[in-house]
């Protein structure tokens, strides 16, 4: 009797469960919806946000939903979820991760839908052709370009003035910015920062921007390059920051320049959003040219469709469609975002071109982009490590806790044992 | 064990099985290839331990990690079992207790952005205290000696609290008699304690241990947190490393080996303090 009873009641539920299906199943379908996720967390997560919002409001077929995460967990994350089969159908790659990271892509010119290139009418001639080319892998195109990110220098107008230093005539060689460092010292600020946030990676960072302006290569034949007097030279001159007490180790520059305390900082065009509050008149100056050739650190952000599973391929056309819309709304990146974006159209766009952020950042940034001055770190398969085996002995060194020539030799030690392997 | 036992046990036995003992199975097959699966994933038995052992950076994180343990377990232990013995003798009341309790309660990111603020150089006001005193010119976060240390207190500033709660209950547990019986025989407050109150405490000072133990090997949010395994690799505990090769060099076949071998160096500890507790009925 018990065992009927079980029966019955379990019939019953998936009666209910079944009925429940057929309701949903006859309700009308809604928006396609997608996700998109970005690793972007500055002053251009906003303005990611305000785009996205933007395509979801002229958009009624298609809606889009926008999480912002991790910058150094993204890849990583990005990877797992292919191999999950629950990835996001917009993400975003980096330029020097393109070429680990692509096997996780949907190639959009040979997609499991077909030529998405060519049904939404994108074209390489429409974007700066050799960033374009870095996501072109084995003849196929896995990526859109979406920016190109840069390092330059920001600084304090009053500090400037106070200092005695003309605002309008940022120092842009050697000789200029230690005497505009020392004038600002002698006025009671903190002169530069080379390391933004102050972790280790920003310190590297500026080694590198010393090193390629000192005409180094950082890796040459799968070898390490860069333990040589171009590169003690470069590590010798980061040094002197702090040798110099141009900033005390462990700061975080962007809270000292946000107070006011600092006269220049090094940041990238994504900074931009976030000193739109402070309270006193700022420039960017671009990159002096401090050595030989004038060199800035940069990297370009890629709007890709991760590889779907099976059950996740009628959303691919969706996406491309959303894709599309942020490309050629891209002049929003650049003004809200504070990047140089890399469509033509959007590079050319009147209103990026009459903004604010072009007026006081976006214009010298572009200039760097497309003057010559922008270098990406190697397209290595292994970058993220090498990177991580470079900058502990930097920060160390510049630190005082380690000599130069002893920084750069545990360096090339550690990148070479990365390259080997 | 009848069949009852064995259904009494189930229910666990079937959640730890799928959720503690097969990812550990799982990540022990990780660690033995070069795991990619978008590409492939390609056996190589034991070569990425061997390219472990060969790396300087694992070997740094390794020891760091004892170092690290070295503070913290001895820390977060007699910090706790002395503000529990204050308790329980009345020495100090509630307030304290909830004050020393409180962090407990606190998120690990919580906790580390505090302290990160407090040893901040430029608005911190503990930095700011050391300086004036004249005892520290470079921030503690940011020294190579002192920056595992740093973490290591706000290790145990979090945690001991919960350790006094552990600690009070079973003093509170211990019979009266017995403390009657020595001070009759003229026993003093320490013959007391090494003689009655450790031997006593013996189970939960074990209980106590081995979380201890478990926690500080596998630190891993107040480290990224405050020195993100800074300056250099100065406090780079393995965890993080770990985190790391995993996250950032996109290498989970390594990154798994690290994780086990952090699995190895716990369990090796937690045996040993078994062992040495001579707790014949945790051991069976």
């Amino acid at each position: 009797m018990k065992s009927v009873l079980v029966l019955v009641l379990g019939f019953c539920m998936l009666g209910a469960l079944w009925g429940a299906g057929a309701k949903e199943a006859a309700k009308p379908a809604g928006p396609v919806k997608i996700w998109f996720n970005t690793l972007f967390h500055g002053g251009d997560a906003k303005a990611m946000e305000m785009i996205v919002q933007e395509f979801n409001r002229r958009n009624q077929d298609v809606q889009i939903d926008l999480t912002q995460g991790s910058w150094t967990e993204y890849a990583a994350q990005l990877n797992n979820a292919v191999m999950a089969g629950e990835a996001p159908q917009i993400g975003i790659v980096l330029n020097f991760l393109m070429p680990s990271m692509h096997p996780a892509l949907t190639p959009l010119n040979d997609s499991p839908v077909g030529d998405l290139l060519k049904e939404f009418g994108i074209k390489r001639e429409d974007y700066v052709e050799y960033v374009w080319d870095i996501a072109s892998i084995g003849g196929k195109q896995y990526g859109i370009p979406l920016d190109n990110t840069l390092l330059g220098v920001y600084y304090n107008k009053e500090a400037f003035r106070k200092a005695g230093l003309n605002p309008d005539k940022p120092p842009m060689t050697m000789d200029e910015f230690v005497a505009a460092c020392e004038a600002l010292k002698k006025a009671g600020f903190i002169p530069f920062h080379p390391a933004a946030f102050g972790q280790s990676r920003w310190y590297r960072r500026a080694w590198y921007i010393f090193y390629w302006q000192k005409g180094g290569e950082l890796i040459v034949n799968n070898r390490a390059a860069f333990n040589n007097q171009k590169g003690l030279e470069a590590l010798e001159a980061l040094v002197s920051i702090r040798e110099r007490g141009w900033n005390t180790p462990g700061t975080n520059g962007a809270a000292q320049f946000e107070s006011g305390n600092l006269g220049m900082m090094m940041n990238g065009t994504w900074h931009y959003l976030s000193l739109a509050n402070v309270k006193f008149e700022w420039g960017m100056m671009g990159i002096p040219k401090w050595f030989e050739k004038q060199y800035t650190w940069g990297s370009n952000h890629f709007l890709v469709i991760p590889r779907q599973s099976k059950k996740q391929e009628p959303l691919i056309k969706p996406a491309m469609k959303a894709i599309k819309f942020i490309s050629e709304n891209s002049h929003l990146w650049g003004i809200y975002g504070g990047h140089v974006p890399l469509r033509k159209s959007a590079m050319q766009s009147p209103e990026l071109q009459q903004s604010e952020t072009w007026k006081k950042a976006l214009k010298t940034f572009t200039e760097m982009a497309f003057g010559g001055i922008y270098k990406s770190k190697p397209l290595h398969p292994r970058i993220g490590e090498i990177n991580a085996a470079i900058e502990p002995y930097i920060e160390r060194a510049y630190n005082g806790t380690i000599s130069p020539k002893e920084a750069l030799a545990l360096a090339e030690r550690d990148v070479n044992a990365v390259l080997s392997k | 064990m009848g069949a009852e036992g064995i259904l009494f046990v189930l229910p666990y036995g079937i959640l730890w099985l799928l959720f503690l003992f097969l990812p550990l199975v799982f990540g022990f097959y990780i660690s033995l290839h070069k795991w990619n699966p978008l590409v492939g994933n390609v056996f190589q038995g034991f070569q990425g331990y061997i390219e472990l052992f060969r790396t300087p950076r694992f070997w740094n994180s390794f020891w760091v990690t004892w170092r690290f343990v070295l503070f913290v377990i001895p820390g977060i232990i007699i910090v706790g079992l002395l503000a529990a013995l204050a308790l329980h003798a009345k020495l100090v009341g509630g307030l304290f207790e909830s004050l020393f309790f409180f962090p407990y309660l606190l998120n690990v990111s919580i906790v580390s952005i505090l302290w990160g603020l407090l040893h901040d150089p430029d608005v911190g006001i503990f930095f700011q205290y050391l300086k004036q005193l004249g005892i520290a010119t470079t921030p503690l976060l940011n020294h190579e000696f002192w920056a595992l240390p740093m973490v290591a207190f706000t290790t145990i500033w979090w945690l001991a609290g919960y350790r006094m709660v552990v600690f009070r209950a079973a003093l509170a547990s211990f019979p009266a008699e017995l403390y009657e019986a020595a001070k009759l025989d003229g026993a003093g407050p320490i013959r007391t304690f090494f003689t009655i109150t450790l031997p006593l405490l013996k189970p939960t000072l074990l209980f106590a241990l081995v979380l201890t133990t478990v926690g500080g090997m596998r630190a891993f949010g107040q480290v990224i947190l405050m020195t993100a395994g800074g300056p250099g690799t100065a406090s780079e505990v393995l965890a993080l490393y770990m985190y790391r090769v995993g996250f950032e060099f996109l290498d989970f076949g390594r990154a798994a080996a690290v994780g086990f071998i952090l699995f190895l160096m716990i369990f090796t500890l937690v045996m040993i303090l078994l062992k040495f507790f001579r707790l014949g009925s945790e051991l069976k």
